[in-house]
């Protein structure tokens, strides 16, 4: 699958993932690499710059099985920032589909 | 790669940050490797699953906003490729072999052993043209150079031709090794027309590392191809050629691999995306793992030899670059000397032609030892200070050879250098004469003595001073002095006097004071007069000094 698309998408999908409920990192990229299919090693950099940039923040959780584990919350900014990559991508993604089947929007009209 | 030894690399990586965030950022990764720990993975694997670990840290610290370009740690990038190339290879190396032992019958062991045999023959036999090479090469030297300048280059010459040496040994007997492990039939003339054939089943399929395409660009073309197809004659022969070649390779290449590689990393920063695991990110890959071992000593060989070469040009470099010190130095100098009145221009300019020269050069292996990131042009000041240095040595050369009018000796002649004049018979008996002529005389009775004076010294006695500006001279420009001695010790004056004479075009001289302190001495300033225009007649009783 090509790189730059996965690159692209990547923050939405991070971002989504976060939203829906509180996460950790190992089990976010779990949840991520369902979506697409990336390597942990250009996630967690990524958390980190969200993070910094306050798209989420981080508290930590006690865990019985090994150290206490990091999680992440999505801010209001960070669901801000979200809602409009989505419609930005959505919007994007429909003017690629139409594009790809033939023509633009005024063309198609053109055509029916 | 231990979780240990991971840690501390990505913590050297990070250290522009401030601590309590590295240790933020450690803590977190350590989390996950536990967590991966826990669900079965080993810690190499657990490591290996971040990718490379130069992309990583570069990842984190763009989430700071720290850009790269301004942060690669250079004043360790010789030691830790050559380090990590050499941990790399071990491992790659130990892990691949005991595999691979694993799965040898008795009959591919005698096999194996018989062709480390040859190989241990070939090295031997493959010594003799090197130590020829090194002899010639010390011996040539030892005739050009001094001796205290040979000793060192000597050396530093012994050194390269072995490591050059070395390097060959190796990659034969990594060759050999692996044509062993194959269980493969062997002719001998396999052996003979494919020297260099390194064959760790390579197979189709997924990338195993994050880093392939780096990895590739860094290895020569030959290796390359062989890891990404199936294991084919021309192909090793393509390796063979390319394996030979990473030794005689050129510095354009070898910065070129290294430049494109940064270039790659710089432009595209999110490489680990590209190539992701062929499986489920998290569960082990066994075959992705065996090839990555494989392919690690072919990658470990050669980022070894290029680790060796760059530290070869290094070594090249420190002469040089001292070389270029010395000359930029003695540019200096002749500057102030310059402005001191000495006028050597020639020589001034072939300092600042060399050491323009040597910069070049300097400049050039650098640029093998650490590729640099912006290509500077070397051709135009190369040809500058070649021009400059093409005028210098002429012009040098003529400077030098009108000094040869006046020889640096007869300038500088033993301070008391004596002449015995004969003298001419006066009519008057109690007198003799000594004269000689002279232009623009200006007479000092000061014993201080400036530019181009003669100074006479003149026995004890007494003398009389006879400036003679007859006009019976045919050359009125001439002037002539005469010096009489009278009375009774015109006798000795007779027989001989010794006059001591120094002359200088520019510059003091030394006199004792006191010796000359007396009135009996004649200060007589010409306009530079030299030893060489003082002319005794053919009766030697005449003394001149002319133009």
């Amino acid at each position: 699958m090509n790189a730059q698309f996965k690159k692209g998408v990547l923050d939405l999908v991070v971002m989504v993932v976060v939203s829906q409920h509180d996460i950790y990192g190992y089990e976010l990229v779990k949840r991520v690499c369902e979506v697409v299919e990336v390597n942990e090693g250009t996630i967690y950099p990524l958390l980190k710059r969200m993070t910094n940039e306050k798209y989420f923040e981080t508290y930590l959780v006690e865990s019985t099985e090994g150290p206490p584990r990091k999680y992440y919350r999505i801010t209001a900014l960070g669901l801000t920032t979200m809602n409009q990559l989505k419609t930005e991508w959505l919007a994007f993604s429909k003017q690629l589909n139409l594009f790809l089947e033939g023509g633009t929007h005024d063309e198609q009209e053109g055509i029916s | 790669m231990s979780k240990k030894e991971f840690l501390e690399k990505l913590e050297h990586k990070l250290h522009l940050l401030k601590q309590d965030e590295i240790q933020d950022i450690l803590d977190e990764y350590s989390g996950y490797i536990d967590n991966k720990l826990q669900e079965g993975k080993t810690e190499d694997e657990a490591v290996a699953d971040f990718g490379n670990l130069d992309d990583l840290a570069r990842e984190i610290l763009s989430a700071y906003k720290i850009d790269d370009k301004y942060t690669h740690d250079k004043s360790r990038d010789i030691i830790d490729n050559v380090v990590d190339i050499m941990t790399q290879g071990i491992d790659s190396a130990v892990t691949y072999f005991t595999q691979h032992f694993n799965n040898l019958s008795v009959e591919a062991v005698i096999r194996l052993v018989a062709l480390i045999l040859i190989a241990l023959v070939v090295i031997g036999l493959i010594k003799i043209p090197f130590s020829l090479l090194e002899t010639l090469a010390t011996g040539l030297l030892r005739v050009i150079l001094p001796n205290f300048l040979a000793a060192p280059l000597n050396l530093f010459v012994r050194l390269a031709i072995n490591l050059i040496y070395l390097c060959l040994v190796v990659l034969l007997m990594a060759s050999f090794i692996s044509r062993g492990l194959e269980n493969k039939e062997l002719a001998l003339r396999d052996l003979i027309e494919k020297p260099f054939v390194f064959n760790f089943h390579w197979h189709h399929g997924d990338a195993g590392t994050p880093r392939n395409g780096t990895a590739d660009a860094l290895n020569p073309d030959g290796i390359t191809k062989a890891k990404n197809t199936d294991d084919k004659a021309g192909e090793a022969l393509a390796q063979a050629e390319a394996a030979v070649e990473i030794i005689d390779r050129t510095e354009a290449e070898i910065t070129q691999t290294l430049e494109d590689e940064d270039k790659r990393i710089l432009e595209d920063p999110i490489d680990p995306l590209i190539q992701p695991r062929a499986s489920h990110p998290y569960y082990y890959n066994e075959e992705g793992f065996r090839k990555k071992s494989g392919r690690g000593i072919g990658k470990a060989a050669a980022r070894l030899m290029i680790g060796i070469v760059q530290l070869i040009t290094l070594m090249i470099v420190i002469p040089f670059g001292l070389g270029e010190f010395v000359f930029c130095f003695a540019f200096g100098l002749l500057i102030f000397l310059l402005f001191q009145g000495a006028k050597l221009w020639g020589v001034t300019l072939i300092c600042l032609g060399l050491a323009g020269i040597f910069h070049s050069v300097v400049s050039r292996l650098w640029r093998i030892v650490r590729p640099a990131a912006k290509k500077r042009s070397l051709l135009p000041s190369l040809i500058a200070s070649l021009v400059i240095t093409g005028i210098g040595v002429p012009w040098m050369m003529v400077e030098f050879s009108r000094y040869q009018e006046v020889p640096i000796s007869q300038d500088f002649p033993e301070l008391v250098q004596t002449e015995t004049i004969h003298l001419t018979p006066t009519e008057e008996l109690d007198q003799v004469r000594f004269s000689f002529y002279y232009e623009d005389v200006v007479f000092r009775d000061n014993p201080n003595l400036g530019n181009g004076s003669l100074q006479l010294t003149l026995p004890p006695g007494q003398y009389k001073q006879q400036t003679d500006l007859s006009d019976s001279l045919q050359n009125q420009e001439m002037k002539s002095l005469n010096i009489y001695a009278v009375g009774d010790d015109a006798e000795e004056f007779k027989n001989g006097l010794k006059i001591f004479l120094r002359g200088l075009r520019e510059g003091k001289w030394y006199t004792s004071e006191a010796f000359y302190a007396g009135p009996q001495t004649l200060i007589v300033e010409a306009s530079q007069p030299t030893l060489d225009q003082l002319e005794f007649d053919e009766n030697q009783s005449l003394l001149m000094i002319h133009r």
